[in-house]
């Protein structure tokens, strides 16, 4: 039990200095202005369209979009940095495991993605007020929203476990989650069967049934062992560097 | 409390360290000495766990430092050669953070302490990316020494700092002793002199001599060391030898073979390995080794740090 809080203690502490990281640098207002700013700018176009439907169904896969390019920016410094500037170094001799390191990161920059993501609630209100009044849909797309951008996180910091350069980081992130995002279209050369792995790889794929307002639990499995796997990946990493040096 | 056994480090195929062996009591401060390059960073990064050793042990309190590296975390505060900081927060949010890293309880009078023994307390809202060189160094002081750690671990402690921080910080150094077990690394001898008990000197990845502070300046400034391996009587030898003009002292070594092994100590300036070996055969014995070892200690020597100007006695 003793051991289970330290645990969590460890892991808030990275935490909470992460957000603080986020809170003093202007990387995550920059991020997040972008963000509403271009999605907001996107959701008038929809709704002010002749034919717009009181729904987030039709701007869904442009957010995603959005989304996958801006979050790598968020996360190329979370590992990157530590390196370069050998905080790493010390950080590592602190009683705190990889793993909660990874963790505690990942939780700060899921944090930051949500209070990214709350200013966007006014389009429900809006959709409302347009007259759209099923909850649902809105839930479900929400819902993924969350476990997508939580995804994309996830593989950000795994970019940023790979390189010493911030840069080099960021541009591998978006690199990553664009292969990811276009697997999806390789299933119609491929044989059947490696199709339907690499197709169920997708992140996209998956993402697009909570925007049709269906949740379904291997969409929600799907993205919460992928999430574990790419953390998993980059404790791996940051494991396998000190063994290296 | 620090145990080093055999310790080999490569870094791909070159040497770091190659068969590293000493050890520190509880309450000794003991500098390893040596020039740039030596294997000093290495050795403190193994201790800490940051590194793994490619063979060999290190145990600090009892604990393997790669087999239960976090139980050795526990008990350590390091400071790191360019005392890599985070720029972005203030001095009290950084120590407040290495505080909760380290679960220290009570957290905050744990913090102020630390604060004031490193003289920091007065920038502690002050961003660490707007420190000066020397007050970096004193908050990274004050993370290593951050709930009192049994033992502490400073590479170059005194790098960069001007003459009148770096005898603050050797006096603060010296003030931590006592119960707390301190191994620092420095390329400055008078350094060694001032604050060590115990100086451990390295030079190309290997331990070339493990001695008093005081001897060992003996040694360098210009004493000799002559090691002999005789075939013959224990006492005999050693008191012929103990005779031989110019000798200060004869220090037996093991034993190996049946060969008696000593190292003789001459007054500065007297070459006597002549007279040495003069000696043994006179006596009879059988005389199967004689080297000097003053002289790979005058090669270090030279690359050391031997003098300092302006920097006032801690």
């Amino acid at each position: 039990m003793n051991a289970v809080r330290l645990g969590l203690n460890a892991v808030s502490a990275v935490t909470r200095k992460e957000l603080y990281s986020y809170l003093v640098s202007p990387m995550a207002y920059v991020v997040t202005a972008v963000f509403l700013l271009v999605n907001g700018f996107i959701f008038f176009l929809i709704i002010a369209s002749p034919q717009a439907e009181a729904s987030l169904r039709p701007m869904l896969p442009t957010t995603a979009f959005l989304l996958l390019l801006i979050i790598p920016v968020l996360t190329m410094r979370l590992l990157a940095e530590e390196k370069s500037t050998g905080t790493m170094e010390l950080l590592m001799t602190f009683p705190v495991t990889d793993s909660q390191v990874v963790l505690g990161k990942f939780l700060a920059t899921f944090v930051v993605y949500l209070l990214m993501l709350a200013p966007t609630l006014v389009y429900v209100v809006i959709i409302r007020a347009f007259g759209g009044n099923e909850w649902g849909p809105l839930l479900s797309a929400y819902l993924g929203l969350v476990l997508l951008g939580a995804a994309f996180i996830a593989v950000g910091m795994f970019s940023s476990s790979l390189a010493r350069n911030q840069i080099v980081a960021g541009v591998l992130g978006i690199g990553l989650l664009l292969l990811l995002w276009v697997m999806g279209a390789a299933s119609s050369v491929l044989g059947p069967r490696l199709s339907s792995l690499i197709a169920y790889l997708s992140l996209n794929d998956h993402f697009m049934n909570f925007g049709q307002g269906v949740i379904d639990l291997k969409d929600v499995v799907f993205y919460l062992s992928f999430i574990a796997g790419a953390l998993f990946l980059t404790v791996r990493v940051l494991e396998s560097s000190r063994w290296r040096a | 409390m620090i145990e080093v056994r055999d310790l080999t480090k490569y870094y791909g195929p070159k040497v770091a360290l190659q068969g590293v062996s000493f050890e520190a009591e509880r309450g000794d401060i003991l500098g390893l000495l040596g020039p740039n390059g030596a294997g000093k960073s290495t050795t403190m990064r193994i201790l800490t766990g940051y590194l793994p050793p490619t063979s060999g042990t290190a145990r600090i309190a009892g604990f393997d430092v790669t087999e239960s590296s976090l139980e050795v975390r526990r008990r350590i505060g390091y400071l790191p050669e360019n005392v890599p900081l985070y720029t972005d927060m203030t001095v009290s949010a950084y120590l407040d953070f290495v505080a909760r890293a380290k679960a220290v309880s009570p957290r905050r009078a744990s913090v102020e302490w630390a604060m004031d023994a490193a003289r920091v307390d007065h920038v502690a809202g002050t961003i660490i990316g707007r420190l000066s060189k020397g007050y970096r160094q004193r908050v990274g002081l004050a993370q290593a020494i951050l709930g009192d750690p049994e033992v502490l671990i400073l590479d170059e402690p005194t790098v960069g700092l001007d003459p009148n921080q770096i005898s603050e910080t050797r006096q603060l150094i010296k003030a931590l002793g006592g119960d707390r077990t301190i191994i620092l690394s420095t390329h400055i001898l008078p350094e060694v002199s001032m604050v060590c008990n115990k100086v451990v000197i390295i030079s190309r990845g290997t331990v070339v001599a493990v001695d008093t502070p005081d001897a060992l300046t003996r040694r360098l400034i210009g004493a000799d060391r002559v090691a002999v391996a005789v075939r013959g009587p224990a006492e005999a030898v050693k008191s012929r030898l103990q005779g031989v003009p110019g000798v200060l002292s004869v220090s037996p070594s093991p034993t190996s073979n049946g060969v008696l092994h000593f190292e003789v100590d001459a007054e500065p300036g007297h070459d006597i390995r002549e007279q040495v070996a003069a000696a043994v055969v006179e006596g009879g014995w059988g005389l199967q080794e004689l080297r000097s070892q003053g002289l790979s200690l005058e090669e270090i020597f030279l690359q050391l740090t031997t003098s300092e100007e302006g920097v006032p006695v801690a």
